[in-house]
């Protein structure tokens, strides 16, 4: 389609309004005061002129305009209408059909237009000069156009209002509109705005735009690109070339001081800060304060670029720390052989006689020190806030409260507490658990509760601690707590237990953690489907931690999580069998014992077995499972040490304690040992290497037979 | 499958114009007649899985104004932009659009570059 065609669309649609507009008025003559036919009559001039307007007939155009001004006029009762409003109204379409459909001699018809406009704006009240403003509507919409040489800078501060998408606006769009102006040497998006996830409205913006842009438009330009929304959102837009500065060249990435931020926003200049030193002096006032009270930034400044600054530290930290794991890894490793070494070094001076080692000693002494701050630095590296990892845990427990009807608060504690990396991506999915199973099998219904004189509303708190070198995560809640008389006979009845079996309350409490055990009667939605608490135990033992329950009846349950504080490194048992050393996971111990032979037994199905107070517990022979010369041939010759995996007790034949130490772990390549009751191995301090037996694949191992 | 544009206008020779002014976008342009017309067209598409980029809408149409149209499109989109055609460079038209739910302006008569540019605000 052409410019012929548009114009034939248009001489159309003029005739048909044309045509509509002669009967219309006809009709109004008649009938004065019918308001529709005003506003039909309007809406013909309305449309007349856009359209005049858009195929050029600039004529046209102008005078509909005032023909619409008229009945504007008519539409909203200014005065009515009278046979001298008929006749213009009349004449005026006569003008228009002869302008448009006829050849007109252009004076005779610029004469006739000029006597109606006269008349027309006796009513309308409107002056030449009114007239002239229509004829500069194009040249306007022009004036955005121009663009300046030279290059600019300017700041842009740009804040929408929350719910500027449901306009269909997209600040995005926005931003990336201006991007295309300049080069946009500054972009800091402020996000203080941003709600806790759990209240953010996905639909609402948030953001803050601060743009410093270089670009060799004019401020004209750059207000276009806001045109739709500089009038109801807060856009501030300034021109800073004067005031800024080359401290964009400086490098972005080293802390900054607030005076030089704003310097850089172009918000105050170089002698500003010079006065504001002068002015702060050796008083203890904040520069950010001064800045404000002299009226040099409005507080939001000041607060926008202290938050940068922060961003900026907190951008510098997050760099340097960004290594990749196995590399940590590695340094954690030499680390190991670094403590070997001293180890190696100090049993060299004990040979010595005293006045050799003291210089000796003296030098371990400040090495090993060092040595012990250098692990803590390292280890400290891997370390991470279990905040966030708690934090998740508020959705889920408000969906699981809703979802089992019931009122619950979840409590953070020692958030801050740090774990090792790799621990705190694998605590979440057993933690998850706990916390449902006290929802579903802990918290009672609000009814209940009032009935028990509790809150209506149930508590769970998550607690993360140090202590003693280990990180212990409490699950607390205040439901009813768990019965352990149920809890045995659930056991006796699954085989778990001997019916007549004298077993402390926590041992009968701790086959909840057996596999397909569940005292909920009936099946919960949630939890109770028999896989549960079992692989809860199994996870957090794979993470070389323990887990314990104390709980009293009516008054709530806590499950407490013992956690390494790092898995490169256990607190490890040595002891011996025969020449050689092997390091059993404190963790795993439950204690080590003499038997007398008279508790010894062997049993049909289950091998050999002891008798440690009315239970019988396994015996495992670990010379004859590696193959290794062990001296004490018969369990009541040496000692036993008990340990536990997934509920499961073994005791585990040894010829004696050696002590206990920190164990550097090293990973052994599979081609040396697939045994799966080996986790590693580490280097002793005289240089010998000792293989850590992994309890947990012990105890799989043993159930194979 | 591309999104439309349309444009809603009791004019054909505005209609025309912005089907023309914007072929060079190589989208698809929708013409109503008025914004009731726009509203059964836009119910009519979303049964075929059609989608709108954008609107453009005049003000004053018989049957249901620019705003009452907005007014009403808005009920079952607040994310799709609506742009006002208004002769009237008035801050009231204007503003009656905004508080429907317009998201921005265009002024008749325009060029066809103006409606290309602030078309290019809204779809990319």
């Amino acid at each position: 389609m052409n410019d012929a065609a548009l114009t034939e669309v248009f001489m159309n649609e003029s005739k048909e309004i044309i045509s509509n507009l002669e009967s219309d008025i006809v009709t109004l003559e008649e009938n004065r005061k019918d308001q529709e036919i005003i506003n039909r009559i309007f809406r013909y001039f309305h449309t007349l002129k856009g359209s005049s307007g858009i195929v050029g007939f600039k004529t046209v155009y102008e005078f509909t305009h005032h023909l619409e001004s008229l009945f504007d006029k008519v539409r909203s009762g200014d005065f009515d209408v009278d046979s001298d409003i008929i006749d213009i109204l009349l004449e005026s379409i006569d003008w228009i059909k002869s302008e448009l459909f006829t050849d007109v001699d252009s004076d005779e018809s610029a004469g006739k237009r000029h006597e109606l406009t006269l008349r027309i704006n006796r009513y309308t009240g409107k002056d030449a000069a009114d007239s002239a403003k229509s004829e500069n509507f194009m040249s306007e919409v022009g004036a955005y156009k121009g663009i300046g040489s030279g290059e600019r800078f300017f700041r842009i501060n740009a804040a929408f209002r929350d719910n500027i998408f449901f306009s269909g606006i997209d600040p995005l769009m926005i931003i990336e509109d201006l991007s295309t102006l300049g080069d946009v040497v500054h972009n800091n998006i402020q996000l203080k705005r941003i709600p806790d996830f759990f209240v953010l409205d996905p639909e609402q913006c948030y953001l803050t735009w601060e743009i410093i842009i270089r670009t060799a438009c004019d401020e004209m330009k750059i207000r276009d690109v806001f045109l739709f929304v500089i009038d109801d959102n807060e856009i501030d837009i300034e021109n800073v070339t004067d005031r800024y500065t080359d401290a964009r060249q400086k490098s972005w990435g080293t802390e900054k001081k607030l005076g030089e931020i704003l310097i850089e926003k172009g918000i105050i200049n170089d002698n500003d800060l010079d006065e504001l030193i002068n002015l702060q002096g050796d008083k203890h006032f904040r520069l950010g304060d001064i800045i404000i009270q002299q009226g040099l930034a409005s507080p939001r400044q000041v607060d926008e670029a202290l938050q940068e600054q922060e961003k900026i530290k907190r951008k510098i930290e997050i760099s340097t720390v960004r290594v990749e794991s196995a590399r940590l890894d590695n340094l954690i490793n030499l680390l190991g052989e670094i403590v070997i070494g001293q180890a190696s070094l100090h049993r060299l001076a004990e040979g010595m006689d005293e006045e050799e080692s003291f210089v000796l000693n003296n030098a371990l002494y400040g090495l090993d020190r060092v040595t012990r701050e250098f692990q803590e630095q390292i280890m400290s590296i891997r370390m991470v806030p279990i905040g966030p990892t708690f934090e998740q845990f508020k959705r889920f427990v408000r969906d699981t409260a809703r979802a089992t009807n019931r009122e619950i608060k979840l409590k953070i504690e020692g958030g801050d507490t740090e774990l090792d990396k790799t621990v705190i991506e694998r605590i979440g999915d057993p933690l998850k658990h706990m916390i449902r199973n006290s929802i579903d099998h802990g918290i009672e219904p609000a009814d209940t509760r009032a009935a028990k004189g509790k809150p209506a509303y149930g508590t769970i708190t998550l607690k993360a601690y140090h202590q003693e070198g280990s990180v212990y995560i409490d699950v607390i809640d205040d439901g009813s707590g768990i019965d352990a008389e149920k809890v045995r006979k659930k056991a006796v009845a699954l085989g778990l237990l001997a019916a007549d079996a004298e077993v402390s309350r926590d041992r009968v409490l701790s086959m909840i953690f057996q596999p397909g055990f569940s005292t909920a009667d009936q099946v919960g939605d949630l939890s109770g489907r028999g896989v549960g608490m079992d692989v809860v135990k199994t996870n957090i033992e794979d993470l070389r931690g323990s887990v314990e329950i104390k709980t009293r009846e009516g008054e709530g349950t806590l499950i407490r999580v013992k956690l390494p504080l790092t898995l490169a490194i256990i607190e490890g048992m040595l002891v011996s069998l025969g020449e050689t050393i092997l390091i059993v996971p404190l963790l795993s111990v439950i204690e080590t014992i003499q038997v007398k032979q008279q508790d010894y037994r062997t049993v049909e199905g289950r091998g050999e077995v002891i008798l440690v107070r009315g239970e019988y517990i396994s015996l495992i022979r670990l010379d004859r499972l590696f193959g290794i010369e062990a001296n004490c041939k018969e369990p009541w010759e040496g000692l036993i040490v008990i340990v536990e995996s997934e509920g499961e007790r073994l005791g585990i034949m040894i010829d004696d304690l050696i002590g206990q130490q920190q164990i550097v772990i090293k990973s052994i390549d599979t081609f040396i040992t697939s045994s799966r009751s080996i986790s590693g191995a580490t280097i002793l301090g005289d240089g010998k290497v000792a293989l850590i037996i992994d309890i947990h694949g012990l105890v799989q191992e043993i159930k194979k037979y | 499958m591309s999104k439309y544009i349309m444009i809603i206008d009791d004019s054909p020779t505005i209609r025309v114009s912005v089907e023309m002014a914007l072929k060079p976008l190589g989208i698809p342009v929708m013409q109503a007649e008025n914004g009731q017309n726009a509203l059964d067209i836009i119910s009519q598409m979303k049964t075929k899985g059609e989608e709108i980029a954008l609107c453009i809408s005049d003000i004053n149409m018989p049957v249901l104004n620019g705003i009452e149209f907005i007014t009403e499109f808005r009920k079952n989109d607040r994310f799709t932009p609506v742009v006002v055609l208004t002769t009237e460079a008035e801050k009231d038209t204007i503003q009656k659009g905004k508080d429907a739910g317009a998201s921005g302006w265009i002024i008749k008569p325009f060029q066809a570059e103006d409606l290309v540019n602030v078309v290019k605000r809204f779809v990319k």
